[in-house]
């Protein structure tokens, strides 16, 4: 139900996910960018434009992400979230937290 | 009235999700209805689990009853955690610096932007959660 994908560019790396984030395996994606943090990922795109379904599991894994990147030094930028993940993102007011943009080459060149 | 009974573990939530979701494109609803009625459930039957069950409820269930009336939908959804009413919680605060939050409070917090209506009560030993969504006009 959830894919997802890393890739480096340079010194960024995409983390491209598709599917559904919810309790059942948003921490599946927290992981994975858990990891490529602690691999020294730290300018990360997060390349939502495929995910069609968001819950507050995920935004809190998002959440949690993007501190340990900060700490890292670092950061997450978003690429494309669908309009229900959008809609999700500003009811919590994390479209302001999170600098986002319409196209994964966007927030990638961003860095 | 239609009625769902499932475990209180995180992989039934989805169950829960598309049995709501089936009920409303059977009924014709638009994909917005839908959206905000499967979100609602996520979040409440999520919550038990986590919170309520603390990831140990497989013995225990989550019932879910929906109920078509000509306004609204009525979700009555039912579990076995010990009393809890969750919406004596302050609402979070979406305007507040992220590292002035409190973890947590957004899932009922998304519940309330999309229901008209939430009520808690506890009866028989059970939760008992009603949330009511308007149809749309």
């Amino acid at each position: 139900m959830m894919a997802i994908n890393v890739t480096a560019h340079q010194q960024v790396t995409v983390v491209e996910v598709s599917g559904r984030v919810d309790g059942m395996n948003a921490g599946e994606l927290g992981g994975a960018i858990g990891s490529a943090i602690d691999n020294g990922g730290i300018y990360l795109v997060l390349d939502l434009s495929q995910v069609d379904y968001m819950s507050s599991a995920g935004l809190r894994e998002l959440v949690n992400s993007f501190k340990k990147a900060k700490r890292a030094a670092g950061d997450i930028r978003l690429a494309q979230p669908s309009e229900r993940v959008r809609e999700v993102l500003e009811m919590s007011g994390l479209d302001t937290v999170f600098r986002i943009f319409n196209t994964q080459a966007e927030a990638v060149a961003s860095y | 009235m239609h009625k769902l009974r499932v475990p209180g573990v995180i992989d039934q939530v989805r169950v829960a999700c598309d049995f709501v979701k089936n009920l409303a494109h059977q009924a014709g609803m638009d994909d917005r209805f839908m959206f905000e009625c499967e979100l609602s459930i996520d979040e409440i039957c999520t919550n038990i689990i986590e919170h309520g069950y603390q990831h140990n409820g497989a013995d225990k269930s989550i019932e879910i009853r929906v109920e078509m009336l000509p306004q609204v939908w009525r979700f009555t959804i039912l579990d076995e955690a010990p009393r809890f009413n969750p919406l004596i919680t302050d609402d979070p605060d979406p305007s507040q610096p992220l590292d002035e939050r409190e973890q947590g409070g957004w899932g009922i917090y998304f519940v309330k932007q999309y229901m008209q209506r939430i009520a808690y009560r506890y009866e028989n030993g059970r939760n008992c959660l009603v949330l009511e969504k308007a149809l749309p006009t």
